[in-house]
């Protein structure tokens, strides 16, 4: 664990709402990120985020809290997000914003829509990764961080971080492989 | 090879001795070419999905502030002496809203989606949940409800399709195409929408086209075209029925001039075929091409006018 965030741990029980704030607002935009990936939706996301923050607040059994702080914050942003899809039916509205840019698209050349139907296709085969490598992805992709940012930033090993890009990337293959075959083909056409 | 290696390697993170490796195993076979390809693949196209976020870390923060002082709630907006019709107004709104959530509630087991059927290089035929039948021509999409539940069946159209629909009077049936709508309770029609100009052919029925703010009616066996920007909406008696090649396999031509059989033959087979000399565009072709092949089409053509068909680089010139 960084020792930067055992500080910040020690110093939660007592609701130190400085440090507090100064957490809150530099892990925001990055959790935002990762739940605005997940569910396409800016606002819905800010409210994933800022209960996962509330809840944190709120914990009591903070003294028993191991483990990265960054690790359980990602991972908390992950589930919730993934619950408010199950439960809220957000999937209507995000139903929607596919058909709306998928719309757009075929405005555009077949290779454009080509290239929506495949990202349309990798958005639902990274939202069905497990939490762990979900996250990692996203620090790797999106947040461009290294292999040992992220180790450092998780509190794992380079080596886990190694294994877990290797089965994201194996997993989405697997999905994605007869439509990439596709893709190829028509490519080539 | 490890797929963990691999990425490892897409990613630059492997040290000099394991890019050899993964380099060699590259080259070792196509296959393995291939498999490294469709990572990097992905891992491209995952690129595009990147966000970034637009809210404020401060504002955000004081939004927090106000949910730990209320408890875990969000506070509300600050309340503002409203007028006491807003307040029964609102009270309406609440009932619509219940009765809504209560009807979505009862329906679950129908969800309503939306759908969205799309065409790349083939033609496809959709049964929509009313009975209508849409036959989609390449590279066009409709959008549409899972359930027509609306006052109205509402469709979206891009591209090119053949429209047979179930006579409803209650709930008629409209198309959305490049900004004009089309009206119609039952009967069969095509439209096809080209850089932003609709035109429509109606097969059987009575159709109501909107543009504008105008409103035309067409028959069966006439023709719109419209232009965007501009008003004038033109009908015209439909002379043949090449428009309905790629739902019935047949060119049917009936003193069509061989410029216009020319471009739906172009577009059906994506075939790049130009006429030499102006004087052979307008000649008339009275025929019925019944799902042939270009290569026949073009063999009746050259015996019947005896036009020359000569084909260098793909391209393909009469004269």
């Amino acid at each position: 664990m960084e020792p930067e965030q055992t500080a910040i741990l020690s110093l939660l029980p007592q609701r130190d709402e400085a440090t507090f704030e100064q957490l809150f607002k530099s892990h925001f935009k990055r959790l935002h990120c990762y739940a605005i990936t997940i569910l396409k939706d800016e606002t819905e996301a800010e409210e994933i985020v800022q209960q996962v923050f509330y809840k944190l607040w709120e914990r009591n059994q903070l003294q028993s809290f191991t483990g990265s702080l960054n690790a359980y914050l990602y991972r908390a942003v992950h589930n919730e997000s993934l619950n408010f899809l199950k439960h809220q039916q957000v999937r209507t509205n995000h139903q929607l914003h596919v058909a709306y840019s998928m719309k757009q698209q075929t405005d555009d050349s077949d290779k454009k829509v080509a290239a929506a139907e495949l990202e349309k296709h990798i958005q639902k085969a990274l939202n069905e990764l497990p939490e762990q490598c979900r996250t990692i992805f996203q620090l790797s992709r999106f947040d461009e961080l290294k292999y040992l940012e992220i180790a450092d930033k998780l509190g794992l090993s380079v080596k886990t971080v190694e294994n877990q890009m290797g089965k994201a990337l194996k997993l989405m293959r697997i999905k994605l492989v007869h439509f990439l075959k596709f893709l190829l083909l028509f490519f080539h056409l | 090879m490890t797929d963990e290696l691999l990425v490892k390697y897409l990613l630059g993170e492997t040290s000099d001795a394991e890019g050899k490796t993964v380099q060699q195993w590259i080259h070792e076979a196509e296959a393995n070419r291939t498999y490294y390809e469709q990572f990097k693949q992905i891992w491209d196209a995952s690129g595009e999905l990147v966000v970034k976020s637009a809210v404020d870390e401060n504002e955000a923060w004081k939004r927090f502030q106000n949910r730990v002082a209320n408890g875990g709630k969000v506070k509300p907006a600050p309340a503002k002496q409203y007028f006491l019709w807003t307040k029964i107004a609102a009270s309406i709104l609440l009932l619509v809203g219940i009765s809504a959530v209560l009807y979505f509630v009862t329906n679950r087991q129908s969800a309503n989606k939306t759908i969205i059927a799309q065409t790349g290089q083939q033609v496809l035929t959709d049964t929509l949940s009313d009975g209508s039948q849409v036959t989609l021509n390449r590279n066009s999409s409709i959008t549409y409800q899972n359930n027509f539940t609306d006052t109205i069946r509402a469709v979206a159209l891009k591209g090119e399709a053949f429209f047979k629909v179930t006579p409803n009077k209650k709930q008629p049936f409209v198309i959305t195409v490049n900004d004009i709508t089309v009206r119609v309770v039952g009967t069969s029609f095509n439209i096809r929408s080209e850089n932003k100009s609709t035109e429509i052919v109606v097969e059987t029925g009575v159709v109501q086209i909107i543009n504008r703010g105008k409103t035309t009616l067409l028959k069966a066996g006439e023709k719109l075209l419209l232009k965007a920007g501009s008003n004038s909406a033109e009908k015209e008696v439909v002379s043949d029925q090449l428009y309905n090649y790629y739902r019935t396999h047949q060119f049917v031509c009936d003193e069509t001039p061989l410029w216009k059989l020319v471009d739906v033959l172009n577009e059906a087979y994506d075939s790049d075929i130009r006429i030499g000399k102006d004087q052979l565009k307008n000649l008339a072709i009275t025929t019925t091409f019944n799902n042939e092949s270009l290569d026949k089409i073009l063999e009746i053509i050259h015996l019947t006018f005896d036009i020359t068909v000569s084909r260098k680089d793909g391209q393909i010139t009469l004269q």
